[in-house]
């Protein structure tokens, strides 16, 4: 993209990376979920203490000098809970996505290409997937393979798929129109090399935007499951399980449920701020 | 010798659900190698069905070729399957659409687009297929080809679009060579130049062209045989300069008086009187007759076929009695 940017000569063009700078929501949405992603990389050396180490002289402590976001109420800290957390709600909420994309992508493009059975097939199953509420469906998925990581990223996985499949189903029939596509097949190529070459690259675009904005649900999603109990496990720590630690006595020590809400919070933002971002310069749709 | 390409009694229906329109029906002509042919007719005549057909690129549904014969190289294309289609189209036969703004991908540069085709259908290294595509942009005449390589398709103009769009068609060497109105999109000046650059390039290349096209300039000077539909079939069919020296058929008679000539002082250009019949309800016997002053009874109710010599023929009753002698005399 940035490659493409430069070589730009059409002023229109030119336009979009400056736009795209001078944007301050787009700076901090990029900024929130670099740091979220430099936060659960660098993980195990930026938490101060061990996410896992009880102490029961030290529980539900308020914030202080030696525990930033205080203590649970197995005396744990929790400002390394929520670093640790990030591990998790990221890992699942990227990859499920990711997978849902893979899957879906794939789908959508066959039957956009193909149309005829293949996209009714196609289209019944996702329209299937899609009349259950997002949550629900990843909560029974979850509950029928059993609780746990892998879990929650099939469950998420499985509950987005059908998102992508209609996204890239409807663009790839727009794009199918496109004289260059009838070019290529007067050129030899086959459907497969067709949609691998020419329709993804150009469907790319909104497919990201997409991506970056149902990674922002994922993240939700990972949280709902794990405070059902369906996703992580305890004793490891992540956001919706320390939310369902805290529920236990909200009142008495709020400090793990509120940082846990507030990571949730700002990493669902980052990704929705950055989808937003990425649309208003990838979506043709709005261009004026 | 053995033609280059023959189309025997082609016919092409478009199955709608309003009804069977017949879009192509009954076309036959010859082509050897190295010979160019321009295919002549009003929007809607069938010149662009004919030519995917020829490819077998018809969108279907609704296309269907119900009938006749395709014969390319000696090879039966009407029997040939998807995998030996892919193989031919691009290197022994390729085509060259109108509007060259539309037919380049806007994601990739043209010469990853070109290298593409080298790749498709010769084994080449990356490097190989990207100096290949160069090479092509150099042929077809564009300043820096390595440049314009590197650059998408936006960055250029029509012009340039359309000369990279033929150095993609011509970069396997194809043997036949279909160009669907390739000037049609472009100015008058761009047109100009498209046309010589594809009158240089039958020369070196020895490549067959098949050259579609509603304007009778544009054929004058770049092809040997003129073949001139209407209403889906062929009307009259003959070396390039009789067609302007003598036209046989009415309908064609009818279109060169319709052009605007420098020599004759006119101040209303004649016209064909009415429109062509509409696809779904075709007049019976010559299809040309309502439209036609030298319409007589076995017009409404036979259809002429193509009638006189092999080399200069025409669907037209008329024909018979004297515009054959004329057209005789001038091909003699």
């Amino acid at each position: 993209m940035n490659d493409m940017a430069q070589r730009v000569v059409d002023p229109a063009a030119v336009r979009q990376p400056r736009a795209l700078v001078g944007n301050k929501l787009t700076v901090i949405g990029a900024l929130l979920t670099m740091t979220l992603v430099m936060i659960a990389v660098l993980g195990p050396w930026i938490a101060p203490q061990d996410p896992l180490d009880q102490s029961f002289v030290a529980a539900s402590q308020p914030p202080s000098a030696e525990h930033w976001f205080g203590t649970d109420s197995f005396g744990r800290d929790v400002f390394s809970r929520v670093i640790i957390g990030t591990r998790a709600s990221l890992a699942i909420g990227l990859t499920g996505p990711i997978m849902a994309a893979l899957i879906g992508v794939w789908a959508g493009m066959l039957a956009g290409w193909f149309g005829g059975w293949t996209d009714r097939l196609l289209s019944r199953f996702s329209d299937l997937l899609m009349s259950f509420p997002t949550l629900l469906l990843g909560v029974m998925i979850a509950a029928a393979l059993g609780p746990g990581f892998q879990t929650a990223i099939i469950a998420i996985a499985i509950a987005l798929f059908p998102r992508f499949l209609r996204l890239a189903r409807s663009a790839t029939q727009v794009v199918r129109r496109e004289p260059f596509i009838d070019a290529s097949i007067a050129a030899g190529r086959g459907p497969l090399g067709i949609m691998l070459r020419h329709v993804a690259p150009n469907i790319a675009g909104s497919l990201i935007v997409a991506l970056s904005l149902w990674i922002a649900t994922a993240i939700r999603l990972e949280a709902a499951l794990s405070f059902l109990g369906l996703g992580t496990q305890p004793p490891a720590p992540s956001w919706g399980n320390m939310i369902r630690d805290g529920m236990g006595d909200l009142v008495g020590d709020p400090w793990p449920a509120a940082f846990a809400g507030a990571a949730i919070t700002l990493a669902v933002l980052g990704f929705n701020m950055l989808g937003d971002a990425l649309r208003d310069m990838l979506d043709p749709e709005l261009d004026t | 010798m053995n033609a280059l390409l023959e189309v025997d009694d082609l016919s092409v229906h478009l199955f709608t659900p309003r009804g069977v329109v017949r879009a192509v029906d009954g076309v036959s002509f010859r082509l050897e190698a190295g010979q160019s042919l321009g295919i002549v007719g009003e929007s809607g005549c069938g010149k662009t069905m004919t030519a995917l057909a020829l490819m077998r690129l018809l969108p279907s549904p609704p296309a269907r070729i119900v009938g006749g014969h395709i014969r390319f190289n000696g090879e039966d294309i009407m029997d040939a399957t998807d995998a030996r289609l892919r193989q031919l189209r691009g290197s022994a036969m390729a085509m060259i659409y109108q509007d060259p703004m539309t037919t380049l991908n806007p994601v990739f540069s043209v010469g990853e687009q070109i290298a593409e085709v080298v790749r498709l259908h010769e084994h080449a290294t990356p490097q190989a297929a990207f100096a290949r595509a160069v090479e092509a942009l150099h042929q077809v005449g564009i300043p820096e080809p390595d440049r314009c390589a590197r650059a998408y398709p936006h960055q250029l103009s029509g012009g340039m679009r359309q000369r990279a769009v033929i150095a993609m068609a011509l970069v396997c060497r194809p043997r036949l060579l279909i160009a669907d109105e390739p000037t049609t999109a472009l100015d008058v000046t761009i047109q100009a130049q498209i046309l010589d650059l594809m009158r240089v390039l039958r020369d070196e290349t020895g490549a067959a062209i098949i050259l579609i096209t509603h304007d009778l300039g544009v054929v004058a000077d770049l092809v040997d045989d003129v073949a001139v539909m209407y209403a889906g079939s062929v009307v009259e069919c003959a070396p390039v300069a009789d067609v302007f020296a003598a036209p046989a058929h009415p309908y064609t008679q009818g279109l060169l008086r319709a052009m605007p000539s420098l020599e004759r002082k006119l101040h209303r250009l004649p016209t064909i009187e009415g429109t062509v019949p509409s696809p779904a309800a075709m007049p019976p016997g010559c299809r040309f007759h309502p439209r036609c002053n030298l319409a007589r009874t076995i017009c409404r109710d036979h259809r002429p076929p193509l009638l006189g010599m092999p080399e200069h023929s025409a669907a037209c009753w008329a024909l018979t009695e004297f515009e054959l002698s004329i057209a005789h005399v001038t091909a003699a």
